[in-house]
């Protein structure tokens, strides 16, 4: 018997398989594939304290081998959150993070307080990094102060556990983990999304009405491996990696990185019975190898350079 | 669920149109207007994730298991899904959305270019309902209409219109949507879909003849499903709709037609 479960400081979970916020709803539409209990944690959708209807279309285009985005942060508003879709992943016995953003750090706080009055969340996901609202995201996410601004502001009024979603859009990432960890974040989520652009060379136009996006998919895999290491190389804060896992093995790379959790995102698209299916191909992959807890490959990659030693 | 379906046919029509047909057990269960999100790599191979999304393709016609879909090769996706051979199996995720809601008054078809590809299933489920319609096509030129031609299975009042003359009438759909009302027994609803500046030119015409139009949108989709947003449309009320999941056939009157 494997066991999967890990601890990501007060948060547990009872596997370390996730699906990343914005590409998976509240959760509705992938019930029809496997239960949501199933997984680690249900990573919602980004709520904002007012309902979005996001940025105009088009909104997606496709790169190689991953997608640029400018959804906008479309969202009903946390009213409507708690009124529906809270209760629904509630029913469906999921374990709930939601996700939050906002355009001002009032917003956030009010957000968070207002979540924090609800029951059955596990943990709050502060987005500080969507490239795709002109106000708030993306300063929130590439300058410390500001992140720690905010982080300190919901770590007020949000007594439960804390992940802080990191962009990668910055010089040295290690910096904002630092800042954001000493403004009282539990946890850092790496990666949200690499800012971007896709031009139509028929027409010479952007292919996001946008002009940019955020690139997401197996494109943006090494950048964000990469910026997990260097943050666990640093740093004990427990960490959920993603971008672009389309595999179990892309899984089992973040953990040895130092993620203890992954989280899902453009795989759902590809796949959407993909994450539900990642749970036992983890438990699968351990058990081949002989090995009984998913703790043993989290940070366990090796210093590189030993051309003899290229497997367990 | 995703289904792994074999190719039975993947056909060259001219132009850069192609019909797939495979065999599906969860397609058989669509109605028209409805569609498929298909893996365009052919499950034989390992994935590459390049190109990475699904590509959402309208039900051409459906025959017990066998479903077909009319497509063009406009970029990477369906160029690649053109070299699928028979025999090798696609992933696919379907019946998906909401698709014409099928009502007792008589029906004008229309479809411009690829546009046409939600209508043949359409004008099949007409047949068998035995209710009054007609279909009017229209394409940049004569070879872009090769599929002009299925249609007579289902009815003999096709209406075909090029921008070139090259088949049909000289001209665009909408020239001819007046007359062919007129030669039905009742005025009918319309059931469109083709490029956006045609959907717009029939939206404006169905405010001024306070016709009933529905259009079948097509976007830029990532899940397929409804909760990604990418295919998000705007509403005249200001609120937005997935193009996935609560169309892709919309009436008219509830969409946005400002630029």
């Amino acid at each position: 018997m494997v066991d999967l479960a890990v601890n990501l400081g007060p948060l547990r979970l009872k596997n370390p398989i996730a699906v990343a916020s914005g590409t998976f709803g509240f959760g509705r539409e992938y019930e029809q594939f496997y239960p949501l209990r199933d997984l680690g944690a249900v990573i919602t959708k980004a709520v904002t304290l007012e309902k979005r209807v996001g940025n105009k279309p088009p909104r997606l285009a496709e790169t190689a081998a991953g997608v640029l985005n400018s959804i906008g942060l479309e969202n009903p508003g946390v009213e409507q959150f708690l009124a529906a879709d809270l209760p629904h992943l509630r029913r469906c016995g999921a374990t709930v993070i939601v996700n939050i953003a906002g355009r001002t750090i009032q917003e956030y706080r009010a957000v968070a307080t207002r979540l924090a009055q609800a029951e059955g969340i596990a943990a709050l996901e502060v987005n500080i990094s969507c490239p795709n609202v002109k106000e708030g995201g993306i300063a929130f996410g590439t300058e410390p102060q500001m992140a720690q601004k905010v982080t300190a502001a919901v770590r007020g009024v949000w007594p439960g556990p804390l992940i802080v979603k990191l962009s990668p859009n910055v010089t040295d990432i290690v910096l904002l983990a630092r800042a954001v960890v000493e403004a009282g974040a539990d946890i850092i989520s790496l990666i949200n999304t690499l800012t971007g652009m896709a031009i139509d060379t028929d027409t010479w136009q952007p292919k996001l009405a946008n002009v940019v996006g955020g690139l997401s998919g197996p494109a943006v895999k090494p950048v964000a491996v990469r910026m997990v290491w260097q943050v666990a190389q640093a740093l004990t804060v427990p960490i959920i990696g993603m971008g672009g896992i389309m595999t179990v093995e892309d899984a089992v790379e973040f953990l040895l990185a130092g993620a203890t959790c992954v989280a899902v995102g453009t795989g759902n698209f590809w796949q959407p019975t993909l994450a539900g299916a990642l749970v036992g191909q983890l438990a699968d992959y351990l058990g081949a190898r002989g090995l009984n807890d998913v703790n043993q490959l989290v940070g366990k990659v090796g210093k590189g350079g030993d051309k003899w030693r290229n497997c367990v | 669920m995703p289904e792994n379906v074999e190719i039975i046919q993947n056909k060259p029509l001219g132009g850069d149109y192609y019909r797939l047909t495979v065999s599906s057990q969860s397609l058989s269960r669509a109605t028209p207007g409805q569609f498929a999100h298909l893996l365009v790599q052919s499950q034989q191979e390992p994935p590459t994730w390049d190109p990475l999304l699904r590509r959402p393709l309208s039900i051409y016609d459906l025959e017990g298991d066998k479903a077909s879909f009319l497509y063009r090769t406009v970029g990477r996706g369906t160029k690649i899904l053109a070299r699928a051979k028979p025999g090798e199996k696609l992933d696919l995720l379907g019946p998906l959305g909401r698709g014409f809601q099928l009502g007792a008054a008589p029906t004008l078809l229309i479809g411009g270019g690829v546009g046409a590809a939600p209508m043949l299933f359409l004008a099949h489920t007409l047949h068998e309902r035995g209710q009054e319609f007609a279909v009017l096509l229209g394409a940049r030129s004569a070879q872009e209409l090769a599929h002009a031609g299925d249609f007579a299975k289902y009815t003999s009042a096709v209406f075909l219109v090029t921008d070139d003359g090259s088949l049909g009438r000289q001209g665009i759909v909408t020239d001819f949507v007046p007359e062919i009302i007129a030669q039905f027994s009742a005025i009918p609803k319309l059931c469109a879909c083709g490029p956006m500046p045609m959907l717009a030119a029939l939206a404006a015409l169905a405010a001024k003849e306070k016709l009933a139009l529905d259009v079948s949108l097509e976007a830029r989709m990532a899940c397929g499903v409804g909760a990604c947003l990418a295919c998000t449309c705007f509403l005249r009320d200001g609120n937005t709709a997935r193009v996935c999941a609560d169309g892709p056939v919309f009436p008219y009157e509830v969409l946005d037609w400002r630029g």
